[in-house]
């Protein structure tokens, strides 16, 4: 298997923050030690203070992530790395750079797109209270699998939930969530919304006047109710 | 009365004017003519909009609007998109260029996307496999959406009910969580 290369060209990360990523990169069960830690040549992914600016050691390709380090609580466009570290952010965004770029060179090579992942083989970690979002619509096969899969992806496509908050809109069991944006996460679609500017609702009417649509258009069409 | 909205749009002869009577109470109002453009292969073409109803309960009424296909009536799509609680979009897939059909709606649409819950239906899919689901699923990408995007014959009210069902779930997910 063809590892995947991370540079790092921020100078606001010191030295543990750097070996901690190190560590991360080499004991993280969802990353399977596809990803390793370069300081020069060609990389997929490159830490960044800006993206406008590349270091002389690396070289960047069309095709390489670069992901902006930002203090939390800051925003920014694109993939963010917000200090302080944590582990599961950093899983979060190179499983999702690990999931697009396969999906592209599948493409590329006219393969079709196969090793779904099954959540017997997926070790994708979801946060408790991490809110998440669809990055895109998942394939039919992964929606497939269950029949509620693609009511609850609707609900991830706008608006970013944690598995709690999936819970409470869905009335379905933790166990369900979990699994289902565990196998979205595999899939390398899934974001994690911390510390991504999120578009405000505008021209929407009051949300009681939509709970009440919701309430009344599920009763006339007979749609299925969550509970 | 308290009414609600949904606006169907799409290409000329990807079935809004059939998705809108499959479900309206009342036989859908369609400004139709006689269609005398030779790309299209119909007798008949929507050149105000399309319009039904449903009595949702007492005192509250759910109106559908379907735009007019042919792009030329375009400067209708901002008037019949105001205060819209969602969007359908109906793409005919045995047209030439589908995906740039839909960049067509999702650029025409482009701040409402910004504000309101969208699914995406996909005509002709079964003879026409070209574009597949996961293009469109690409293309939306690029355009920073994660829109469902769901295969459907619009004659089959199952398949506009399930248009239905994503779009209330988005809505359902907005109203609970507002400002996420």
């Amino acid at each position: 298997m063809t590892k995947k290369l991370l540079g790092i060209a921020s100078r606001s990360l010191r030295l543990p923050e750097i070996n901690l990523i190190q560590t991360i990169l080499r004991t993280s069960s969802a990353l399977k030690e596809e990803w390793q830690l370069v300081d020069r040549g060609s990389v997929d992914a490159l830490l960044v203070d800006d993206p406008g600016a590349l270091p002389a050691a690396y070289q960047a390709s069309q095709s390489t992530e670069k992901i902006t380090v930002k203090r939390r609580g800051e925003s920014g466009d694109g993939y963010l790395f917000l200090t302080p570290i944590r582990a599961d952010e950093l899983i979060d965004t190179l499983l999702s750079i690990g999931g697009v770029k396969q999906r592209s060179s599948a493409r590329q090579a006219g393969q079709p797109l196969v090793d779904q992942p099954s959540l017997a083989d997926t070790t994708a970690e979801i946060n408790a209270i991490s809110r998440y979002k669809l990055k895109r619509w998942p394939s039919n096969d992964l929606l497939a699998r269950e029949k509620i899969y693609r009511r609850l992806a609707a609900t991830i496509s706008r608006s970013c939930k944690s598995p709690d908050e999936l819970v409470q809109l869905t009335g379905l069991e933790l166990e369900v969530c979990r699994d289902f944006l565990k196998l979205l996460q595999a899939e390398g679609i899934l974001s994690n919304c911390e510390g991504q500017r999120v578009a405000p609702l505008e021209s929407v009417p009051a949300n009681d006047n939509r709970a009440s649509f919701v309430k009344y258009i599920r009763n006339r069409f007979k749609l299925s109710a969550w509970r | 009365m308290i009414e609600y909205k949904l606006l169907f749009t799409g290409t000329t002869g990807a079935g809004k004017t059939t998705a809108i009577n499959v479900i309206s109470d009342t036989p859908t109002i369609s400004t139709e003519v006689e269609n005398f453009d030779s790309a299209y292969d119909k007798e008949t073409t929507t050149v105000g909009f399309d319009f039904g109803e449903v009595m949702l309960a007492e005192e509250c009424m759910l109106r559908l609007y379907g735009t007019p296909g042919q792009d030329r009536f375009d400067f209708m799509w901002q008037i019949l998109i105001e205060d819209a609680l969602g969007l359908v979009i109906l793409i005919d897939n045995s047209r030439p260029d589908p995906l740039a059909d839909l960049t067509t709606y999702l650029e025409g649409f482009a701040s409402e996307l910004q504000a309101i819950p969208c699914v995406i239906g996909v005509g002709r899919q079964e003879q026409h496999q070209q574009p597949t689901l996961d293009d469109y699923c690409d293309h939306l990408e690029k355009f920073g959406h994660s829109l469902p995007v769901i295969p459907v014959d619009v004659r089959e009210v199952e398949d506009v009910r399930l248009l239905l069902e994503l779009l209330v779930a988005q809505i359902e997910a907005e109203a609970s969580f507002a400002g996420c």
